[in-house]
């Protein structure tokens, strides 16, 4: 565990965003209307591994819970052992992905991805409808990776790191993405059953 | 010791290293360094048994987790998502004084057995951990020592085709049959083009050394041909070559041996770079051109929302070209598009011109064979009938231009990969230096131009990809070609998941009063 925990960081990513949501909630229970999250992020446009269009913030964010990491499908080191974690995870939680948590992973590589490629690449990690992979016009993954945490100037310095974040109550939390599966879980369950305790205003 | 002699013997020492190094990358692989060398690129044992790794309590085939994936193809190590895969090469592993390695990690020097430790339990010489990303890896005595054969070898392990001083590639023409005499012309260029290269000192003191292999007489023949010379002789790359109807064969071929292929000559190229990846072709296939032509209907005005006809026969490039014209055209948002079959042994322009005026087809894709668009577009014009047409140029007769009625004025448009001017002065002037040097014929002017545009692309390539050569690495330099001018064709631009040079097509219409043809300029696919 102390070696999980090494890599692993708790961390409040988006504190003032939250505190913001919550100024409108009643008893504890939280509001999705679009708020500062909505602008921290902002909604460029990406491309998903079937060609069509979605919007960083209201399609890919918004209301979720989801399991982001960065990786490039031409990448013949660490991405797969990290993609193969997510597939992991992927079948432990069974029919919950794409209802209860989403998975996005963004290639750092825009100009090699093309959506045909992604598409390719999802069908090797047998990749469920709840697995988004994403491409697009450079500028605006930067950016999205940029808010992530998850920018890198070259493609080879991607992070191995899986951000973790429940949207509405505004918990995020990092993980390291080759970490044992089990453990990967815990933190997927703590932030799916985060019910805003953690953000809230004191 | 006087200074003189020292400078001389250390001189001396130098020199002789570097003799044993080229002596060393000069020799062939033994069978237990290429059976070691399976294991490290593809993780694949020789006993046919599977290689298991693990990744923290993941449990994985070594296929999907190589140490070329890591540690790079020629055990040079490399850095990525914050994971430093050391360098394997074994005179590094051995040096005496250890490792320091960026997060603190210090170790001793390696031998076998220890490499076998840390190969197996991920522990290094002192006993510290491995990375985590790093597997531990489930290898038989024998794999194992494949493998470490390999590492002792694999800094001065080269592709196939290459030593210190030479650079062996082949082309693939027709030495026999119809097509042998544009064989000949080919192979002709192609000679004095990489002579001339060997004659200005060659590619980084690299000498280009030309073998050609027999098309032979149908695609079965072309691809074993192909592939008994890339097993028994040894060949860097394939530049060139007359392999019509053996596309797929070859395009299978080359895949598997992860050779690079420039610039075939062929209307069909397989163009997935994701499958293909060492496959490059000059020029557009037909249904690149059919794309293109598709374009440029949508861009007119008056066929804006239009009824699309395709007209074609049952011959697989016209088929080929059908399935871009009805994808294209979806992407354009083209809603009506009915698509008629004819076989060529039963075509009937004037029954075909019938039906589509009834059904009100207003822009015709026609894709026959030579000679059957001319009836079609006579049969046309007798029914009081003027769509618009277009065509492939290398379906049409020569003689359309002087057969197409006046009513069709600015209504016939063909699609062409390349056109005369292509050919700029400074291109003619190469081409002729070296038809002049050489004494080439100069009959065969096109396929002649296609071999020479082969030639220098692939000579570029090589100039990009520097003396420390690679199939690997001329891939990646050819994917950085943008806008190359090779004075003979279209400008060629690669890239990551483009594998055709010139993606468009020229589109001409005809003049039908002046009988000569108008140029609408080149219609560009992306």
């Amino acid at each position: 565990m102390s070696k999980l925990l090494m890599f692993l960081s708790v961390f409040l990513l988006f504190s003032a965003p939250a505190s913001a949501q919550h100024q409108h909630t009643n008893h504890g229970t939280t509001t999705t209307e679009p708020g500062a999250a909505a602008k921290y992020f902002t909604d460029v446009e990406l491309v998903d591994q079937d060609g069509k269009k979605v919007r960083f913030y209201s399609d890919v964010l918004k209301g979720k819970t989801v399991v982001v990491n960065a990786f490039f499908t031409t990448c013949t080191s660490v991405c797969p052992p990290m993609n193969r974690n997510m597939e992991k995870i992927q079948e432990a939680l069974g029919d919950r992905v794409g209802k209860d948590v989403f998975f996005v992973s963004l290639t750092v590589d825009p100009t090699v991805d093309t959506p045909a490629r992604l598409k390719e690449y999802a069908k090797k990690f047998h990749a469920g409808p709840g697995w988004m992979f994403l491409t697009g016009k450079k500028e605006n993954l930067d950016w999205a990776l940029y808010k992530l945490g998850q920018y890198v100037e070259n493609k080879d310095d991607h992070k191995t790191i899986f951000i973790i974040g429940n949207e509405p109550t505004g918990l995020w939390k990092k993980a390291f993405g080759m970490a044992n599966v089990a453990e990967l879980l815990q933190i997927v369950e703590s932030v799916v059953n985060d019910k805003g305790e953690a953000t809230k205003t004191k | 010791m006087n200074i003189r002699i020292l400078v001389l013997f250390s001189a001396f020492l130098l020199l002789s290293g570097v003799a044993a190094y080229a002596q060393l990358a000069n020799r062939g692989l033994t069978a237990g360094e290429r059976r070691g060398k399976a294991i490290y690129l593809r993780g694949e044992s020789a006993s046919g048994k599977e290689i298991k790794a693990m990744i923290g309590d993941l449990d994985v085939p070594a296929s999907t987790v190589t140490c070329a994936g890591c540690h790079g193809l020629r055990g040079e190590g490399k850095t990525e998502g914050g994971v430093t895969a050391g360098n394997l090469q074994w005179a590094n592993m051995l040096k005496p004084y250890g490792h320091t390695h960026p997060n603190g990690r210090k170790h001793g020097p390696f031998d076998e057995k220890l490499f076998a430790l840390s190969l197996v339990h991920g522990t290094d010489p002192s006993g510290n951990q491995l990375a985590v990303a790093m597997p531990r890896y489930q290898i038989s005595p024998e794999d194992l020592a494949d493998l470490v054969a390999y590492l002792k070898r694999i800094e001065t392990d080269r592709d196939p085709g290459l030593t210190e001083e030479t650079i062996t590639i082949g082309t693939i023409l027709p030495k026999t049959g119809p097509l042998a005499e544009i064989g000949t012309a080919m192979k002709d260029v192609l000679t004095a083009y990489f002579a001339n290269v060997n004659d200005k000192g060659g590619i980084y003191n690299r000498r280009i050394e030309l073998k050609t292999i027999d098309a032979g007489a149908d695609a079965a023949a072309t691809a074993a041909n192909v592939k008994t010379q890339i097993e028994n002789g040894e060949m860097f790359a394939i530049v060139s070559g007359l392999t019509a109807g053996a596309e797929k064969e070859l395009a299978a071929v080359t895949q598997s041996a992860e050779i690079p292929f420039m610039g075939p000559v062929t209307l069909l190229p397989q163009t997935s770079a994701q499958e293909y990846r060492t496959l490059f072709y000059l020029l557009p296939g037909t249904s690149q051109q059919a794309r293109a032509l598709l374009k440029f209907a949508a861009n007119k005005p008056e066929l804006k929302k239009s009824r699309l006809a395709i007209v074609h026969s049952d011959k697989e490039l016209a088929l080929a070209a059908v399935a871009a014209i009805e994808d294209q055209a979806r992407k354009n948002g083209w809603t009506s598009v009915t698509k008629k079959a004819f076989s060529s042994e039963r075509f009937d322009a004037t029954a075909i011109a019938g039906a589509l005026k009834a059904e009100g087809a207003e822009a015709v894709f026609f894709l026959g064979a030579s000679g059957e668009e001319a009836a079609f577009i006579n049969a046309a014009a007798a029914a009081s009938w003027t769509p618009h047409v277009f065509l492939l140029g290398a379906f049409t007769s020569r003689g359309l231009v002087n057969t197409v009625p006046l009513s069709f004025k600015d209504h016939v448009f063909l699609a062409f990969p390349t056109v005369p001017n292509d050919v700029t002065p400074a291109g003619l002037a190469e081409l002729r230096a070296l038809q002049e040097k050489y004494k080439l014929p100069s009959g065969h002017i096109a396929s002649q131009l296609n071999a020479f545009a082969a030639a220098k692309i692939f000579t570029e390539g090589l100039k990009r990809a520097g003396r420390d050569l690679s199939r690997e690495k001329l891939v990646t330099a050819l994917e950085g070609l943008y806008e190359y001018d090779t004075g003979v064709t279209p400008s060629i631009t690669f890239g990551p998941n483009r594998r055709v040079g010139a993606m468009g097509a020229y589109v001409l219409s005809i003049d039908p009063a002046k009988r000569e043809f108008v140029s609408s300029g080149w219609v560009n696919n992306n």
